[in-house]
């Protein structure tokens, strides 16, 4: 009767740390999942995160500058401001999409739009991301910053995301995100060039005196007058 | 002034709109107490640099100005070298050097100055872009100094 007590005991013990050990794993996979940018809920809406067309925006938004600690290091200061462009990568290291970003950037010739343009690496604070597989994926001679609150200044939907800031003017140029660089590039070149050419949407109007509330913007209905009746 | 206030090891920076910071650590060997370097700049640090700067003086124009912050062993803190007793500040001119740079660079100048706070033995080292304009951008170096603290 002892014995079989004792079995019984030690079974019970060895399946308690094995359904520990399951659940934990599959913790770890939900939290992969997550910085992946997965939906993990059928009856959510489908997730913003994933491939967003790079693209001017309609109206101008401020550039922030980049506050956080270097991945195993410690804290620093990414100021925008500058003769130049910076383009910030918002990346992870765990999400499949961004390794070929992490990859091409390692190249010490990658072609980057804009002046004298600045790659700055953007990841999550080490408390959602993985600090020592940053430290390990970050390029050699590429600033690479852990900040969550450039994330959420930014409204980054999820990664990869990228945003070109013109630090002459303090702005973003043009923000988004594809799945590949050579995609990214090209439309983040377009950008440029809209902006080369005349700026934004609003700007525009704004330059020919149509401002927010002007009657240009509210014409009157179709099929109003005596004729049309 | 700037809203951002960093920190690390008892080394505070109030750090200027327009200006980088960035702090790391110094070991004599793996086990050995780490000892502060924070590198402070009006323009973009690269990411790869030597202590005193060597891979962003290259890079700065005539407006730049790096600054350096290194501390030193605690027993250098009893030597004559480290006279100061505060950071230094009130910088002028007349400070700056072209002899003063670790890696002469045309046009450049630098000052070095040591220092201690209670047991910690710092030495500070700044580097400006153009020597010419040493007046204008020695206004701009006391100005980032007066914002370190070092408990």
């Amino acid at each position: 009767m002892i014995v079989l007590v004792v079995v019984q005991t030690i079974a019970i013990a060895i399946l308690t740390v094995i359904v520990f050990g399951l659940l934990r794993t599959h913790a770890d996979i939900l939290r992969a999942l997550d910085r992946a940018g997965v939906p993990l809920d059928d009856s959510a809406p489908a997730s913003p995160i994933g491939p967003v067309p790079v693209a001017a925006p309609t109206t101008r938004s401020e550039a922030i500058d980049i506050v956080g600690t270097v991945p195993g290091g410690g804290p620093v200061k990414v100021a925008i401001a500058g003769p130049h462009h910076t383009l910030l990568a918002f990346l992870s290291s765990g999400c499949r999409t961004c390794q070929a970003f992490w990859s091409e950037f390692a190249s010490p010739t990658v072609d980057l739009p804009g002046d004298e343009t600045r790659l700055v690496i953007v990841a999550q604070d080490p408390a959602h991301d993985s600090e020592s597989r940053l430290a390990e994926l970050a390029p050699t001679g590429v600033r690479t910053v852990c900040s969550s609150d450039a994330w959420n200044a930014y409204g980054v939907p999820g990664s990869p995301y990228f945003a070109l800031v013109d630090g002459r003017t303090g702005r973003v140029v043009g923000s988004g995100t594809a799945t590949g660089w050579e995609q990214v590039h090209g439309l983040l070149s377009q950008a440029l060039g809209d902006e080369a050419l005349g700026g934004t949407v609003d700007e525009a109007l704004a330059a020919s005196g149509i401002g927010p509330g002007h009657p240009s913007l509210y014409p009157e209905p179709l099929g109003t007058d005596e004729g049309d009746r | 002034m700037s809203s951002h206030r960093l920190a690390a090891n008892g080394v505070e920076v109030a750090v200027r709109d327009g200006w980088e910071v960035e702090f790391s650590e110094l070991r004599a060997n793996p086990g050995a107490d780490p000892r502060s370097l924070v590198h402070l700049a009006n323009f973009a640090l690269p990411a790869e640099r030597g202590d005193y700067g060597s891979g962003a003086v290259e890079s700065m124009d005539s407006g730049g100005i790096l600054i350096v912050l290194m501390e030193f062993d605690p027993p250098s803190a009893g030597g004559a070298m480290f006279s100061g007793d505060a950071v230094p500040h009130g910088l002028v001119a007349a400070d700056f050097s072209p002899a003063a740079l670790q890696r002469r660079l045309p046009g450049q100048a630098g000052s070095q100055r040591f220092f201690r706070v209670g047991e910690r033995a710092f030495g500070l080292y700044v580097v400006l872009g153009a020597h010419r304009q040493a007046a204008l951008l020695a206004r701009e170096v006391n100005l980032t100094l007066a914002g370190i603290t070092i408990d």
